[in-house]
């Protein structure tokens, strides 16, 4: 036990009851300004880098295409590389389990006479327990990646995939050192540790019998292997020791060499925002480099194991969703581009051995699934999509996975009520409390409209959000936003403007999409949206209010997901078919329809159809003024030099809906600050959530400073935010924002 | 978790200038000389500017002119066949490279039956003399030009790991690469 309350092993289980709650704490109060400070690091270098790649989006479709096939061939693949390392003189092991390979391995090692390994940075021998094994047998282990030997003094598992030691601070590290160690001069920066570690190292190097990779990808052609890293820790393991073993997932495997190329170079600006880290390596061992002579002349010729583990990974070939993990070439992009990884790590957000978005199919896949729980974690923000090399749905794969865990839930009695009412189908009705409510969210807010007096107040009796809180989960400390009196559908009712507009620009029709939160919750900025177009004499009409799926998909209650964009995209589509686009305000509406509609829709005319029709209300309105060669400044009052803090929503960035704004604020000459953050923190019910609570503060904390310091130059400026979550988890620091309609309706002039 | 801003060649006789900008983002040190003297030259000082006493090593592929590897070879002293506690002790390693990369600013390495991957791994100080005409635009070309082992070398090994950037790891702490211009 270290000087942690809790040792990060301890929680490393997430299928052990309340280890995601505690690992939250533990990383809260200890590793996350490591973590955030290391992973946006990344993260900014990836978006820099990305942009020097001419040709990204090609590599990205190209890599797709050889992984594909190569999971299509995986059996073939296999058998070729076998014949191919033994036609090398190279050994060749298939484990089918990680206690088949970790045996291998060790058995390969006493073979050799080996009394010391050294190791460079493999994940996967972590998935296999390897270190354990041969420590049993009497063999010492040395990892040599720097963070990963920072882990074997701690004891703690990895907490992200490229950097496994990124929750310790340079302070925390001399801390540990010097504890363990007790060097003779203090170890109190970088360079210090660096060389302290290296030449601890260095000599192992050169002793070691047998050295132990893994392998980035292998090519079943040439048995070539790709390695890629910066501190040429790998370069040494397997080129200086006698025996070198190579250990790998069935799944790196590609047919040819020369299909190793766009992975190279998507590789590295994905995962640090190096075009090239230090050394990438395509070798084919054994190889043919001469063994540097021992001063004894100890003579020794060269041995090679190539070691393939299944270890589940047959069965996620086999099961249509967890498939899509394969894919993974572990570069880190969706850890390092989700809030909510930033401020936890892979200790909170991360399971035994593989952590973040993606781990959570990774933990499920080569063990159980209730150790995926962390996955709870994914917002579905979906800010990962679009980082992914080879294009994994990430979001996607955790609503999967919340779908299967909500099924293992026990039953209870308060959950069969909820459930038998709720409006899900029978297999989802066993899912958690908390997440029949959320995911019925439509019916509460139809009925908190329609008692607004009442319910309003109840939501503040103290009593109330305590039963609130210990029933269904919601976060006490959490405002609740009140219902309106009025829906935007009543109020336009009662405007009684239906159709009664002239429309001035022939055959412009808008269909305005009055999404549940807009209407029960938000109806000032559908108004707002419907004054807009009706003043630039668009023919307008506002839809009924129809959930869409979002809240239930949330919850992982993808059946009821699916029934409602059924419903909710049949009627769309009666309107786009008579010649009407359909606009939204929420952005979270907008990603359903061009996103998650393609995976719970068969009907792809349908999908197609809504996605090419739907517009946000910002990118209808600039298409539709350069349409008619309008100019910005003939329909708004543009004030020169206004100044603008836009708080980008998550899903309005991947669906890149926030370049109109820009477009029009730019036109009005406006001077627009944006946030920086990938999300708020409060990602719809998230931020509600009694467990999660303290994470969404968390993560919202460096949007509320972003805003808080530019205020304090713009005390004037306008505050603006899309998002009807991002507004209320802005509101919990009392800071007011707007949607973007909204303003733009106050400065019309027409 | 290097910071670097990667430029990309405009025209054909900006790939030098292009590849200099980009091996220099990564650490390296990158001297571009006019001829075999001036190459010869540089690698004089670059020996004289080690601390007296200390090792070279030096291996070659042969991806430089005849005249110039014979050269080199002369200067280094002919460290062949070291043993490893030797081999680990010596501060320059000098090398030649099969070809550079332009869009990343690496330098390509055999990985053969040769000593300069070794040469290239285990020095503390490394050097390699390219020829310009060796560049490449992009690492793919090389995967597609150089069907043997090799290794792209881009800039000194580095770590993130301690809490800072810290070049200079298990590899090379810094990185000398003399480009011989091409005649014109």
């Amino acid at each position: 036990m270290s000087e942690f309350e809790v040792h990060p092993r301890e929680i490393a289980d997430k299928s052990r009851p309340d280890a995601l709650t505690a690992a939250i704490k533990l990383a809260l109060s200890l590793e996350s300004d490591a973590v955030r400070r290391n992973t946006q690091t990344f993260n900014r270098n990836r978006y820099r880098a990305i942009v020097q790649l001419p040709d990204y989006e090609l590599l990205k479709d190209r890599a797709r295409q050889i992984k594909e096939f190569s999971l299509n061939h995986l059996p073939e693949l296999i058998t070729r590389l076998q014949e191919v390392i033994e036609g090398r003189g190279g050994h060749f092991y298939l484990a089918k389990s990680a206690e088949q390979a970790r045996t291998f391995i060790a058995d390969v090692c006493e073979q050799h006479g080996a009394r010391s390994v050294v190791k460079s940075k493999s994940i996967t021998s972590e998935e296999i327990e390897l270190n354990p094994e041969l420590e049993r047998r009497g063999i010492e282990v040395v990892e040599t990646d720097l963070a990963e030997f920072i882990l074997q003094v701690a004891d703690e598992q990895p907490s992200h995939i490229v950097g496994p030691a990124l929750h310790y601070s340079r302070e925390r590290i001399s801390a540990l050192f010097e504890r363990i160690f007790k060097p003779d001069e203090p170890l109190n920066s970088g360079e210090d540790l660096t060389r302290f570690a290296r030449d601890r190292l260095r000599r192992r190097f050169l002793e070691a019998e047998v050295g132990i990779s893994g392998a980035n990808l292998v090519a079943a052609d040439t048995g070539t292997l790709m390695l890629v890293e910066s501190e040429a820790n790998i370069r040494l393991t397997t080129t200086v020791p006698p025996v070198h073993i190579a250990l790998a997932g069935i799944e790196k495997i590609v047919p040819r060499r020369s299909d190793l190329a766009p992975f190279v170079e998507l590789i590295g600006p994905s995962a640090t925002g190096q075009m090239l880290t230090s050394y990438v390596s395509l070798i084919s061992p054994p190889l043919q480099l001469p063994l540097l002579p021992f001063a004894d002349a100890k003579d020794v010729d060269r041995a090679f194991y190539l070691v393939l583990i299944d270890n589940g990974r047959m069965m996620m070939r086999e099961d249509p969703v967890l498939e899509e993990a394969l894919y993974c070439i572990r570069c880190g992009a969706c850890l390092n581009s989700c809030a909510n990884f930033q401020a936890v790590g892979g200790h909170a957000f991360g399971g035994r051995t593989y952590s973040g978005g993606i781990g959570g199919a990774w933990e499920a896949g080569t063990g159980k699934l209730q150790q995926a729980r962390f996955s709870e974690l994914c917002t579905g923000c979906t800010r990962c999509v679009p980082q992914c090399p080879v294009r994994i749905d990430i979001p996607w794969l955790n609503t999967t996975l919340r779908k299967r865990l909500n099924q293992e839930t026990p039953s209870s009695f308060p959950n069969n009520l909820v459930g038998r009412f709720a409006d899900v189908c029978r297999e989802e009705q066993s899912a958690p409390l908390q997440k029949l409510v959320f995911g019925n969210y439509h019916h509460l807010a139809r009925w908190g409209c329609r008692t607004a007096a009442v319910a309003n107040r109840a939501m503040k009796i103290g009593l109330i959000r305590v039963l609130l809180e210990k029933t269904v989960g919601i976060d006490r400390r959490r405002r609740l936003p009140p219902f309106p009196s009025r829906t935007l559908i009543q109020r336009e009712a009662r405007q009684k403007r239906i159709g009664s507009h002239k429309a001035a620009h022939g055959g412009e029709k808008v269909f305005l999409f009055a999404d549940t939160f807009t209407n029960y919750s938000s109806p000032e900025r559908g108004e707002a949206a419907l004054e807009l177009l009706r003043a630039l004499g668009i023919e307008v009409q506002l839809s009924l209010c129809l959930p869409t799926g979002r809240s239930a998909l949330s919850q992982g209650l993808i059946e009821a997901a699916r029934k409602r964009a059924e419903e909710a995209a049949s009627y769309l589509s009666e309107w786009i078919d008579r010649g009407w686009k359909i606009v939204t305000v929420e952005p979270t509406v907008l990603g359903l329809f061009r996103a998650e509609y393609r995976r719970v829709l068969d009907n792809r005319r349908l999908v197609e159809a809504l996605s090419q029709n739907s517009k946000d209300i910002a990118e209808f309105l600039v298409e539709f003024l350069r349409r008619h060669e309008i100019s910005v400044g003939k329909v708004f009052r543009g004030e020169e030099g206004q100044k603008i803090f836009l708080h980008r929503h998550c899903q309005q960035r991947t669906a890149r809906a926030e370049q109109a704004l820009l477009t029009l604020f730019s036109d009005l000459g406006a001077e627009v600050v944006m946030s920086t953050v990938e999300c708020c923190g409060m990602a719809g019910s998230f931020g509600y959530k009694r467990d999660y609570y303290e994470l969404s503060m968390a993560v919202g904390e460096q949007l509320f400073e972003e805003v808080e310091e530019w205020r304090k130059l713009n005390p004037d400026g306008v505050i603006l935010a899309s998002g009807i979550s991002c507004q209320e988890q802005l509101f919990a620091k009392r800071i007011e924002a707007i949607h973007p309609a909204e303003f733009l309706r106050d400065r019309l002039s027409v | 978790m290097v910071k670097t801003e990667h430029a990309r060649p405009e025209r054909e006789t900006d790939r030098l200038i292009v590849f200099t900008q980009n091996a220099e983002a990564t650490g390296a040190e990158v001297l571009v000389r006019d001829g075999e003297d001036e190459v010869l030259e540089t690698v004089r000082t670059l020996i004289e500017r080690e601390r007296a006493g200390s090792l070279v090593l030096a291996a070659f592929c042969g991806a430089l002119p005849e005249n110039l590897l014979h050269h080199l070879r002369t200067i280094a002293g002919g460290t062949t066949g070291p043993t490893r506690e030797v081999a680990a002790r010596c501060a320059i390693g000098l090398t030649d490279a099969i070809a550079g990369v332009v869009s990343s600013g690496s330098v390509v390495i055999p990985v053969d039956s040769g000593m300069v991957a070794l040469v290239s791994l285990l020095v503390r100080h490394q050097v390699v003399v390219l020829e310009e005409s060796r560049l490449l635009n992009r690492p793919s070309e090389a995967i597609e030009q150089f069907a043997s082992d090799f290794v792209f070398v881009t800039g000194p090994s580095a770590t993130a790991d301690m809490g800072a950037l810290v070049r200079g790891v298990h590899g090379p702490h810094t990185m000398t690469i003399i480009v011989l211009r091409n005649r014109t």
